[in-house]
């Protein structure tokens, strides 16, 4: 079936506004994607229909909302691969997902001398958890440099992952280069040395097929906000064995089983990690984002997303002055491109070009490390997700251009003259 | 709020009077072009304004009593913006400097559409020149 793009676009209202007097042009999806009606309806109804606390309670509501959690958790579980439900944790986000897993395993496992291998591209959330816990522990971060593409380099890594190495921590795909890192080889490598290996998969559980239980890392994050969900879930993966031999994270109600003033017990997986009454409503709603995704299925969304990424990196290429950082062909990577204007400070370019109603990112990205590595002060992100049009694409380029012809002193001089 | 001085209600006026987004960016770049870049060796970290993204260097001398301003921000909004308070208030007395009040920047409309860290910019960039105002009085 050839993919509708109208109908999907039609699927979400935002799409339809304007934004200072001009259509919506929306290329940050790798900061939050934009919400289908069906998630929208999805948050409406449970709360106008079932909304009730969870795993507790003798009324039927409660039970009808714990199910619809629980079926959520169920299609994510399916959705991403996983082995089964009690792998999957809800969190806040990656972020917590980061923290908690740093944590609590980072408490229980990690000592001084112990090297926490991380990327030059990692985002802080996967930079910042680690190196805080690494401090705690007094263990060393090792970070691993990037080829010219942007992806982690192999041949590094073999090197600078040894014994030494208890956690390897890397993100899938830079939310700054869009390039897919290679999981399995690096996993491979984690592995073979005892390491217990970590891939923050944010901006990658939006693009692609997961199939966690054979990608050969031991945990996993991503954010349901990135796929098409509400903010404020998301989700840890991690093999059963290695959630059961780690300690809870945050206590109080759900992730007990008995408590008496001598001794708590825990509740079983994935509950144990699940303190407090959880986002209910927003995990509910992130099922039926992945209905939609699966409705739409894998194959048709690549399809979709490789067109667009092969067209916008051509166009892109015409713009004067524009330097694209990160893989420059169409394979392996997502729709996600970061790159300088020469003589065009970001932020300038950032605002000038949502005053034509074109929104993108700017700045450092939440990955310093990386902006450091590649000495600039910051970037211009555009990023594509399912929704968007090769007219977009157009659109985003006719607004460069109209920046770069404001903005660059040259041209400037020459309008002066 | 009382009257701003002259020049800088003349420039918060003709930015407040302009709708279009796209407009009140090009006439706020404009204005930034017409303040004088200042010489490299007073780009140092003393006049350096800290909290901003970009480059940004700005100072005030007393000369017969009256504030002259000089600034330069690398990128062209933050330097419109610099633009008000350097090419709008120089020439007060440090006491009339101190009398204005920088929120003048929300009746310009770019409050809404910058982002927050270039909001701060501005107020901190205002901060940096009260600070020498002050000093310029108390010197």
């Amino acid at each position: 079936m050839p993919y509708d793009l109208d109908r999907i676009r039609a699927d979400f209202p935002i799409l339809a506004r304007q934004v200072n007097g001009r259509p919506l042009v929306y290329l940050d999806n790798g900061a939050t994607s934009q919400k289908p009606h069906a998630v929208i309806e999805s948050l409406v109804r449970f709360y106008q229909n079932s909304n009730a606390n969870i795993h507790r309670g003798a009324h039927g509501l409660g039970s009808e909302a714990t199910a619809a959690y629980e079926q959520a958790r169920g299609s994510v579980e399916r959705f991403v691969g996983a082995n089964n439900g009690n792998e999957l944790v809800f969190t806040r986000g990656t972020t917590e997902s980061v923290n908690l897993l740093a944590q609590a395993w980072g408490r229980a496992n990690l000592m001084a001398g112990d090297e926490v291998v991380l990327s030059r591209s990692e985002h802080h959330a996967n930079f910042v958890p680690w190196y805080m816990i690494a401090k705690e522990r007094g263990a060393k971060l090792v970070l691993l440099p990037l080829d010219a593409a942007g992806r982690i380099d192999l041949g590094s890594a073999r090197a600078l992952i040894t014994e030494r190495c208890k956690v390897l921590a890397f993100t899938w795909v830079s939310n700054v280069l869009g390039g897919v890192n290679a999981v399995g080889e690096l996993a491979a490598l984690g592995k073979a040395k005892g390491a217990m290996v970590f891939v923050d998969a944010a901006q990658a559980a939006p693009h692609f097929p997961l199939n966690l239980a054979q990608c050969g890392a031991d945990a996993a994050a991503f954010s349901a906000h990135k796929m098409l969900g509400p903010t404020g879930v998301g989700v840890l993966w991690a093999r059963e064995a290695l959630l059961e031999a780690m300690p809870p994270w945050q206590g109080g109600g759900s992730m007990i089983s008995s408590v008496s003033p001598e001794l708590v017990t825990w509740n079983r997986l994935p509950w144990k990690f699940e303190a407090g009454t959880p986002n209910i409503a927003d995990v509910v709603a992130f099922g039926a984002a992945v209905k939609y995704l699966k409705a739409i299925g894998w194959e048709a969304l690549r399809a979709h997303e490789e067109a667009l990424c092969a067209y916008a990196l051509k166009k892109l290429a015409g713009v004067d002055g524009l330097k694209l950082y990160g893989p420059s062909g169409p394979r392996d990577r997502v729709a996600v491109f970061s790159f300088s204007l020469a003589g065009v400070d970001a932020g300038d370019a950032g605002a000038l070009l949502d005053a034509q109603g074109i929104e993108v990112r700017v700045g450092n990205h939440c990955a310093q490390p990386l902006m450091e590595e590649l000495c600039v002060p910051g970037l211009i992100r555009a990023s594509a997700y399912l929704y968007n049009s090769p007219g977009e694409i157009d659109a985003l380029v006719a607004g460069l251009e109209r920046v770069v012809s404001k903005l660059r002193p040259a041209a400037s001089a020459a309008a002066k003259a | 709020m009382p009257s701003l001085p002259p020049k800088l209600q003349a420039m918060v006026d003709e930015l407040a009077s302009i709708d279009d987004l796209e407009e009140k960016y090009d006439a706020l770049i404009e204005m930034g072009r017409a303040v004088p870049d200042i010489p490299a060796e007073r780009k140092t970290e003393d006049c350096m304004v800290h909290g901003c993204q970009s480059l940004v260097h700005v100072y005030a001398t007393l000369v017969d009593g009256r504030l002259k301003l000089k600034g330069h921000a690398d990128a062209l909004i933050v330097n419109g913006m610099l633009a008000l308070l350097v090419l709008g208030l120089d020439g007060l007395t440090p006491a009339e400097f101190l009398q204005v009040d920088p929120k003048f920047i929300e009746k310009t409309g770019l409050i809404k559409a910058l982002t927050p860290s270039r909001v701060n910019g501005f107020y901190n960039v205002y901060q940096k020149l009260k600070a020498d105002a002050l000093a310029a009085l108390n010197a």
